[in-house]
């Protein structure tokens, strides 16, 4: 059984590294991320669970970070936007202009890769489904959903000609 | 963050689980009264599942003006992570996410009203246990639960003889649903259990919300159709044990304050023809949740005979 009481380290596996942390028990994932590591692409938006600027991926899975705590995520797989590098999703809503302010985009885009990646081919349904989770205040939803269908295409495997 | 000084605790069974209940609160004995008596020292001592509701609650406004201090996370309990199907019974973890449930199909019924609460990054942290336990008043996953007599699987503590004891216990969910689960102090639920065969009967589920499809229901209504939908549960009486084959039993959330369920439609239309019952805030009136629930239960009607 483990116990954590008052300050203790904690390392967590984030973008693919150990990093070692000091944290209360009551310190959620996204407090960690953002003031202990650094890591500001996750936002802090409603702290709420509403809006889903906070989302990352724990064991590729989308989390909304304001409603974990750090210490439940110990021994887990972290991916924070800065781990996403190169992303073709990222290219994807770079090339749509799939963000206006920008202040969702991190969420939105690591809950876009986890959806192509359970699905690389989702159906309208199942895209709305999963993008419902994040909001953008700006409504730029159009240029989301094209940005989301051109990162079908780009992360589609290519088809091999006949010769 | 939260901002209390807490404590967190991950054991990894059940029975660490209900040590550490122990260590934290005081030596419950088992005996209700006197465990009514000492609760004072459970205050501020919780179970955690997926922490949707709590850590929110905690880090907003504490938990009912009462300040945390620890919670036991539930998740590395390999009872609460079961999900089962032998053939004959289907088991549910009490951690098991709603999305880990509802992509399995395990349940068609379940998995319907599953996607229809919070939204999906949410429902891969919110558990099956918590949202049927949690404050909130809708504990939609409850509905097909008690639609398929289900039965709950718990763990309580108990001190005796100077030392830390457990036992386990089945519930018939109808008999320990009274508009939420009541369970002793420290009693913690391990998962639910059905007969397989529940999940084949016809089912419906319809849910009306105010704005968006992620928003509380102000009507979530599932009907399930057939005999033997709600027969052979200790907390069923003989007359609700009698639903004949084209029968329907219906299960509410939103409409009052707490969930329900009706063993047929004429029982549940005896008890809305009562008046002063149906939820009216401002989010929608009573009239308006009626409307809605009669619209549905028309449609259960037509589309299940």
């Amino acid at each position: 059984m483990t116990a954590y009481t008052g300050i203790t380290n904690l390392m967590l596996s984030v973008n693919g590294e150990d990093r070692l942390v000091a944290v209360r028990p009551g310190d959620t994932l996204l407090r960690v991320l953002r003031e202990k590591l650094g890591l500001t692409g996750t936002k802090c938006g409603c702290e709420n669970g509403d809006c889903g600027a906070c989302t990352v991926l724990v064991d590729g899975v989308p989390v909304k970070s304001c409603m974990t705590l750090a210490t439940e995520n110990e021994g887990h797989a972290i991916t924070t936007i800065e781990g996403l590098n190169t992303n073709p999703v990222q290219a994807a809503f770079a090339d749509k202009n799939g963000f206006q302010c920008g202040f969702c985009t991190p969420g939105m885009i690591l809950n876009a890769a986890a959806l192509l990646t359970a699905h690389p081919h989702p159906d309208p349904e199942t895209t709305r489904e999963w993008m419902e989770s994040n909001l953008c205040r700006c409504t730029g939803y159009e240029a989301i959903q094209d940005a989301i269908r051109e990162a079908v295409v780009l992360l589609a495997p290519p088809v091999l000609g006949h010769k | 963050m939260i901002s209390e000084d807490i404590s967190y605790v991950r054991p990894g069974t059940a029975e660490e689980a209900m040590q550490a209940w122990a260590e934290y609160t005081g030596r419950p004995t088992g005996d209700p009264q006197a465990d009514n008596a000492q609760s004072g020292g459970a205050q501020g001592v919780h179970y955690l599942g997926g922490g949707t509701e709590l850590v929110t609650g905690a880090r907003k406004s504490g938990l009912g003006g009462k300040p945390l201090r620890v919670l036991i996370d539930l998740k590395h309990i390999g009872a609460t992570r079961r999900m089962e199907n032998s053939g004959t019974t289907i088991f549910l973890g009490s951690t098991l996410s709603l999305n880990e449930i509802g992509d399995s199909g395990i349940f068609p019924l379940l998995t319907a009203t599953i996607r229809n609460i919070a939204d999906r990054t949410t429902r891969n942290r919110l558990s099956l246990g918590g949202n049927i336990a949690g404050s909130l008043p809708y504990r939609e996953a409850v509905l097909p639960l008690l639609l398929a007599d289900a039965k709950v699987h718990t763990i309580k503590p108990f001190h005796a003889d100077g030392r830390d004891l457990s036992v386990r216990s089945e519930h018939p969910l109808r008999g320990i649903f009274d508009k939420r689960l009541t369970l002793q102090t420290g009693e913690l639920i391990l998962g639910f259990s059905f007969p397989a065969d529940r999940v084949a009967l016809p089912w419906r589920h319809y849910r009306a919300t105010r704005t968006g499809p992620v928003d509380y229901p102000l009507v979530t209504a599932c009907f399930v159709a057939g005999s033997g939908c709600v027969a052979g549960s200790e907390g069923v009486n003989e007359s609700e044990g009698a639903l004949g084959g084209a029968g329907i039993a219906v299960a509410f959330s939103g409409l009052f304050p707490y969930p329900v369920w009706y063993a047929s439609l004429d029982e549940a239309n005896t008890t809305l023809a009562v008046p002063g019952l149906v939820r009216s805030d401002q989010r929608a009136s009573a009239e308006y949740r009626l409307a809605l629930t009669r619209d549905m239960v028309r449609r259960a009607q037509e589309e299940l005979s």
